[in-house]
């Protein structure tokens, strides 16, 4: 029953990540700009392997690779969004215009 | 100009058809993947696996091959890698400065970087020190520590990570792998009789790993960190 | 095929498409771009071969450092192939 209930949740974070995954590449396929893609994947990207490294730690358990995995996770939390905010912010502060609705009838 | 960029191309197309024919010819002749009976299989690799662990001296048999067996091709590539950096750094010096407009760094990746460096830089060491027992060793660690003096470069500017130290420093810090690699071969002749062969003693043994691994680590560090320096203009030989 | 040998194959078949991304790109800062990548899929298969040695080299070296080295000498000398 408990092993149940563990493979239950692990397979539920696992998914759920995937999930994340698949939307960030959606959105980096299809959003209409640099800054929109960027936003897309940095946020999906940490929370969908958040997601899915979390459930490998529950999987392996504390006494396994688990506590390695959250170091792994903490790590991540701090590395793909500073990723994401240098990336934007390179772009912006070299003169790229985000989108707006007015040219979005040509762009698209 | 249209009629020899066209002789060019096909003279450069038949030289690759040319190179390729003794290639493929080569590969054709190689033994399957993971046969058995292979030559690297059938001798090389059964021995080292065997006698691997206590001749080679560590748990870890790719240390063991790399420092005892072959401990002369990774002197080899060592100095390699020394080359390498004094080579960049000729050619480097020659270019002049682009002068581009930097852009200002982002107080937030200014401080997730000062964070994480000094974490890199641990695991780095730890990469080295334990290289006879964990997958890892000098070239991996050495690696780790030049990407982190890399990403410091990049967000805080070259100009402090270079000045952490005299050019002429720097010069040593880079040698600092093919010196300690020779000294151990040297000590290794006077102790075994060998060259670059390793005391049966134990600690002996193991300390004299570690040193070299450390000597390997930061050496190939600080070449890295050098071609960066090299190429991005701030440090001339 | 057992997952192990898919995973093999769909990690050949994004080098090879790498591979041949980087020979007929004509931005050379997206080469350098693409080449991390295709360094980046070498280390999975470094690591998946059961060699985390090379894995660990491939990744610092081949996605981290030669990146940074190849993008600073494209800021200098240009980014269009001639």
């Amino acid at each position: 029953m408990l092993a149940a209930v563990h493979a239950l949740i692990v397979s539920f974070l696992v998914i759920a990540g995937a999930a994340f995954f698949f939307i960030g590449t959606l959105g980096l396929l299809r959003f209409p700009d640099f800054y929109t893609r960027v936003h897309a994947v940095t946020k999906c990207d940490a929370l969908g392997a958040g997601l899915v490294l979390l459930g490998l730690a529950i999987w392996s358990g504390p006494d396994g690779e688990g506590v390695r995995i959250m170091a792994l996770i903490a790590l991540l939390l701090l590395s793909s969004p500073t990723a994401g905010h240098a990336l934007a912010r390179a772009a912006f502060r070299t003169g790229l215009q985000p989108w707006t609705r007015e040219d979005g009838d040509e762009s698209d | 100009m249209n009629a020899r960029r066209r002789t060019a191309r096909i003279l450069a197309f038949a030289l690759l058809a040319a190179l390729a024919g003794p290639l493929i010819h080569g590969v054709l002749q190689l033994p399957a993947p993971g046969s058995a009976d292979a030559p690297a299989h059938a001798n090389v690799t059964a021995n080292y696996v065997e006698r691997g662990a206590e001749s080679g001296g560590a748990e870890n048999l790719v240390t063991g091959v790399l420092l005892n067996f072959r401990a002369l091709d990774t002197f080899g590539e060592v100095i390699v890698i020394f080359t390498a950096w004094l080579a960049a750094a000729a050619v480097a010096g020659a270019v002049s400065e682009t002068g581009r407009r930097a852009i200002p760094v982002s107080p937030v990746v200014d401080y997730v970087i000062r964070a994480l460096g000094p974490f890199i830089a641990a695991f780095a060491l730890f990469v080295i020190v334990n290289g006879h027992v964990l997958p890892g060793g000098g070239f991996q660690g050495g690696v780790v520590l030049g990407a982190m003096l890399i990403l410091l470069s990049l967000v805080l500017g070259p100009a402090p990570v270079a000045g952490a130290f005299s050019a002429r420093h720097w010069a040593w810090l880079r040698a600092t792998g093919v010196l300690v690699f020779a000294a151990t071969a040297v000590i290794g002749l006077a102790l075994t009789g060998h060259l670059f062969g390793l005391p049966a003693e134990p600690v002996l043994r193991k300390s004299l790993m570690i040193v070299l691994e450390l000597g390997i680590g930061i050496g190939g560090g600080a070449v890295l960190a050098g071609l960066f320096f090299a190429v991005s203009g701030v440090q001339r030989s | 095929m057992s997952p192990t040998d898919l995973l093999d194959l769909v990690l050949l078949a994004l080098l090879l498409t790498g591979a041949i991304g980087i020979a007929m790109l004509k931005d050379l800062a997206a080469c350098a771009i693409v080449f991390s990548a295709y360094s980046f899929v070498m280390c999975l298969v470094w690591a998946h071969r059961g060699a985390p040695d090379v894995a660990m080299t491939e990744a610092a070296v081949g996605a981290g450092i030669t990146t940074v080295l190849f993008l600073t000498v494209v800021s200098r000398v240009g980014r269009r192939e001639k």
